[in-house]
């Protein structure tokens, strides 16, 4: 089988991959080692000294892409690579059409919803004041009211 | 949601797609038109195969969503105009719709420039060749062939929600009517509204693709859109209301080209003096109008001189010089938010701008009915319409329309004063001056007795009481800048009828004071609150009432009101703290008041005064004085005075050591003489009743802070680099949505892992991954 090799520097988490991977590096004459399983597959190769260079590949036979996990030097310029399935960019463009709902998000924002994991300082806080105008006043001069009976008022 | 009626408004893949759209905007992505046959959208069409009934609504399926009984649209009024009769005419309302929700349905017209809603209301079997006409009470109209106005609306029965926006347009006139023209709402509120007051019409354009490079799901690409051949209009899809009542249904409306309603608001343009059928012999008009979101469409000039005059005015306008630009822009983007789909207040924002631009809004549906409320920019996300591609998505179904709640929720609260309030006691105003001197005429009160006139009398007749001091009911202090004066006319204080000749004013009974309104900023939040600001602790301290913990998720991000109502009668005040504003950002506006919470103490520092009690007084002195004159009558201590030859005894004990050397007569003497000892004694030591009025009431209220205050205590947030902690922990939220619609890290709590082909074993990976947190 043909594999295509890249080296990928983004996070092993994000969902599409397609815009890191740059020019990939194809390699032929690539054997699966008996019972090839298709999630997490053991292929041997030719050894290249560029090969601990690449840390990510694309197995046409499996249509999927793969993280490289190991390799292993084996007498006869041969190797065994260990891999396993990068399910996330396999399916990338069908996931991004599904439907689903956040719990946690970098392009939400802050919400109304408490966060439980951002760090407040429990016990110090900001006092604020604000005044309102106000009726009331320690030097008014005309408040007193005397009530009579009778009178004029 | 409900299907359209493929049966009336032909099958989907017939549907007819405007002949001006570039071939590369797919089938999908275009707007939609019926087909009646033969590739003909028109209602004359539909009315010639009978697949659109006269004289009763049409099928309705084409209604996607409804409009809410706030819309203009479901409150048409119908004003009947009697056109020969005699100046001043007089306009009457007919008949009048009052919807809860209005079913209706967006098309095109033919005829250039603005069209307005069809309400398919035209009346008339007349021969006049400008009238255009579909009876819906009479089966035997005939379609006008010189006139192409209604007959060649188009329905829309596909309306990809994501590729047109709406753009309101308002037509208007000189405030002479002498000359008008249409403009965007932009334009109109900005640019035109001084020169251009009288408002005749709003009607709705829609914009639709020209290009096929803009992606809004992704956000990629340029928009670039165009106005749609032929403007915008619609057709109410319920029974009207117009024609009950009516003898004769032929002559029921007439909506000639100037008096069509409009989309958004059903203004009968103009019955102007041009466009007045005055050679009709046939009068009776009914003009359909509706006003809505506070713009009032119903006043009209008179159809004779054009001057303005009321209750006989003929001509439909609403006048801009009552409103404000920003009160006639909220009231047009209301109008059209009910329709639930994309808007703009300017064509070149429609044209231009990507779909989460803030110049970009977008009317809410609530179970499938617009009530005039709408998001813009990144909030547009949030809507259903954002997801959907054809806006027959919405879940609504015009046969099975959801209940409405009939009530309106616009009631408001506030604080009043009782203006019939009246006491029976006098209340004088007095400075600090006066109310010293008042303090010592309280000492003079018996002052101007005339000698030897009885004490009793005098007191009853001055001041209506035994005891002056009496007539004060109460003296309290109040530390009040505001007047306490009812009336600017000065008065003397009076003591029961007792002039005290001290000037003053008669004070009011009640006070109410505005202290003013407080914007509670979120501080956390951009614009709006997040949960930081609701662990703000709010105190308002109010003076003489005491403090009041406020609810952050009542006020936060809203203004905060102040009122003291002061009763200066009992000196018992109460604080109104009320809540109002636009709870989407800051507005600072009286509207949707809400009394929220009330505090009552007393902020009336009673004084005691203190008098002299004049009839305890009286009394004393009448007793006194009487004892001695009747000893001085019997003549016996003259007599023994002389006698004895010694003077009054300064004590009794020196007196009966004296007088035992009189015998026996001796004690008799001196029993007189000690009784008229006491006697003086008594009269010289009557001691001055005093009486206090009112008890020491408490000071300490007003020193304290006079002013309400509003002390915050905010939660303290470490330095954090922020851009880092959204990137590997994300903010808390809980939002649904394509897992596209999310940028940047993101943890799912479910995803619907559906629609492509992966093992169970590789679903459950990604499933488990997308829980952990990805980045999109």
């Amino acid at each position: 089988m043909t594999i295509t090799l890249y080296t990928i520097s983004c996070a092993p988490n994000k969902l599409d991959k397609s815009a890191d991977l740059g020019t990939g590096t194809q390699i032929d004459n690539v054997k699966p080692t008996a019972d090839c399983d298709m999630l997490a597959p053991t292929l041997e190769l030719n050894w290249s000294s560029s090969l601990p260079g690449f840390n990510y590949a694309y197995i046409d036979t499996f249509g999927r892409y793969y993280f490289i996990n190991d390799i292993a030097a084996r007498t006869g310029q041969r190797c065994i690579m260990s891999l396993s399935v990068d399910a996330l960019n396999t399916y990338a463009a069908s996931i991004k059409n599904c439907y689903g709902t956040a719990i946690r998000s970098e392009s939400e924002g802050k919400t109304f919803i408490p966060d439980s994991k951002y760090p407040v300082d429990k016990v110090e806080k900001y006092v604020d004041m604000l005044n309102f105008s106000t009726p009331f006043s320690a030097t008014a001069v005309a408040g007193y009211i005397v009530t009579t009976i009778g009178g004029n008022a | 949601m409900g299907a359209i009626n493929e049966n009336v408004y032909g099958a989907t893949e017939d549907w007819v797609s405007a002949p001006y759209y570039p071939d590369e905007i797919p089938r999908a992505n275009r707007v939609l038109l019926a087909n009646f046959g033969e590739d003909n959208s028109t209602i004359e069409k539909a009315m010639t195969e009978d697949l659109l009934p006269l004289g009763a609504a049409w099928d309705n399926t084409l209604s996607y969503a409804a409009l809410g009984a706030e819309h203009p649209l479901s409150k048409i009024q119908y004003f009947y105009y009697d056109h020969e009769a005699a100046e001043p005419k007089k306009l009457q309302v007919l008949n009048a719709d009052d919807r809860t929700i209005t079913n209706y349905a967006l098309g095109v017209d033919g005829t250039p420039g603005l069209t307005d809603i069809l309400v398919t209301i035209v009346a008339g079997a007349e021969n006049s060749s400008n009238k255009a006409r579909y009876n819906r009470y009479n089966d035997g109209a005939e379609f006008d062939n010189t006139y192409s106005g209604y007959k060649s609306f188009k329905p829309f029965t596909q309306i990809p929600v994501k590729r047109c926006i709406l753009v309101p347009y308002v037509k208007a006139y000189y405030s002479d009517f002498s000359y008008g023209t249409t403009f965007d709402l932009e334009d109109y509120v900005t640019n035109r509204k001084a020169s251009y007051p009288n408002i005749t019409q709003i009607s709705l354009s829609i914009i639709t693709d020209r290009n096929d490079t803009y992606d809004p799901d992704e956000g990629t690409g340029t928009p670039s859109r165009g106005a749609y051949s032929g403007l915008t209009g619609g057709v109410i899809l319920e029974p009207l209301t117009y024609g009950n009542g009516y003898t004769d249904p032929s002559v029921g409306v007439k909506t000639d080209n100037a008096y069509r309603p409009i989309i958004s608001v059903a203004i009968a343009g103009a019955l102007y003096d041009k466009d007045l059928p005055a050679n009709q012999t046939s009068s009776t008009w009914c003009v359909p109008v509706a006003s809505g979101f506070g713009l009032d469409f119903t006043k009209i000039f008179d159809s004779v001189d054009g001057a303005i005059n009321d209750n006989n005015e003929s001509r439909f306008y609403c006048d801009a010089t009552l409103y404000s630009a920003d009160d006639i822009r909220e009231a047009v983007r209301h109008m059209t938010a009910c329709y639930g789909l994309f808007f703009a207040d300017s064509l070149s924002d429609a044209q231009t701008k990507k779909l989460d631009d803030p110049a970009i809004m977008l009317g809410t549906l609530v179970e499938g009915v617009g009530h005039g409320a709408y998001t813009s920019g990144a909030d547009n996300k949030q809507q259903q319409q954002w997801n959907m591609d054809d806006i027959h998505e919405v879940d609504y179904d015009p046969s099975n329309p959801p209940a409405i709640d009939p009530n309106t929720y616009d009631g408001s609260m506030q604080s009043n004063d009782l203006a019939f309030l009246q006491t029976a006691t006098s209340r004088y105003n007095l400075t600090y001056v006066s109310f010293i001197n008042l303090c010592s005429k309280l000492w003079d009160a018996m002052a101007l007795i005339t000698p030897g006139d009885p004490v009793n009398d005098y007191c009853l007749n001055e001041f209506l009481t035994q005891n002056p001091i009496d007539t004060i009911v109460s003296v309290k202090y109040f530390p009040i800048s505001e007047s306490l004066v009812e009336l600017n006319t000065a008065v003397n204080l009076h003591l029961g009828k007792y002039d005290t000749g001290i000037s003053c004013y008669p004070a009011k009974s009640s006070l109410r004071v505005d202290c003013g309104s407080l914007f509670i900023f979120p501080r956390f939040g951009k614009n709006k609150p997040n949960w930081l600001d609701l662990m703000t602790t709010i105190t308002l301290y109010l003076p003489f009432c005491g403090t009041l913990q406020l609810d952050p998720e009542k006020y936060m991000n809203r203004w905060v009101n102040v009122e003291y109502a002061i009763d200066l009668v009992t000196g018992n005040c109460s604080a109104f703290v009320s809540v109002h504003g636009d709870a989407l950002g800051p507005v600072d506006g009286l509207g949707g008041k809400v009394i929220t919470d009330i505090a009552s103490g007393n902020c009336g520092i009673e004084l005691p005064v203190t008098g002299i009690q004049h009839i305890t007084l009286e009394s004393q002195l009448y007793n006194a004085t009487e004892n001695l004159k009747a000893l001085r009558v019997n003549g016996a201590i003259s007599g023994l005075q002389s006698l004895l030859g010694v003077g009054k005894a300064a004590s009794g004990n020196d007196m009966s050591g004296g007088l035992q050397a009189l015998g026996s007569a001796g004690s008799t003497i001196y029993n007189v003489l000690h009784s008229e000892e006491v006697a003086e004694y008594n009269l010289q030591h009557t001691q001055l009743p005093v009486k206090m009025i009112g008890t020491t009431g408490s000071m300490t209220g007003g020193m304290c802070e006079l002013h309400p205050t509003i002390i915050f205590e905010r939660p303290v947030v470490p330095d954090i680099n922020e851009s880092a902690y959204a990137h590997t922990v994300g903010y808390a939220c809980c939002r649904s949505g394509k897992v596209s619609s999310f940028s940047g890290y993101t943890e799912f709590a479910s995803v619907q892992l559906e629609g492509f082909s992966g093992t169970s074993a590789e679903k459950s990976m990604i499933l488990n991954q997308l829980k952990a947190g990805v980045i999109i």
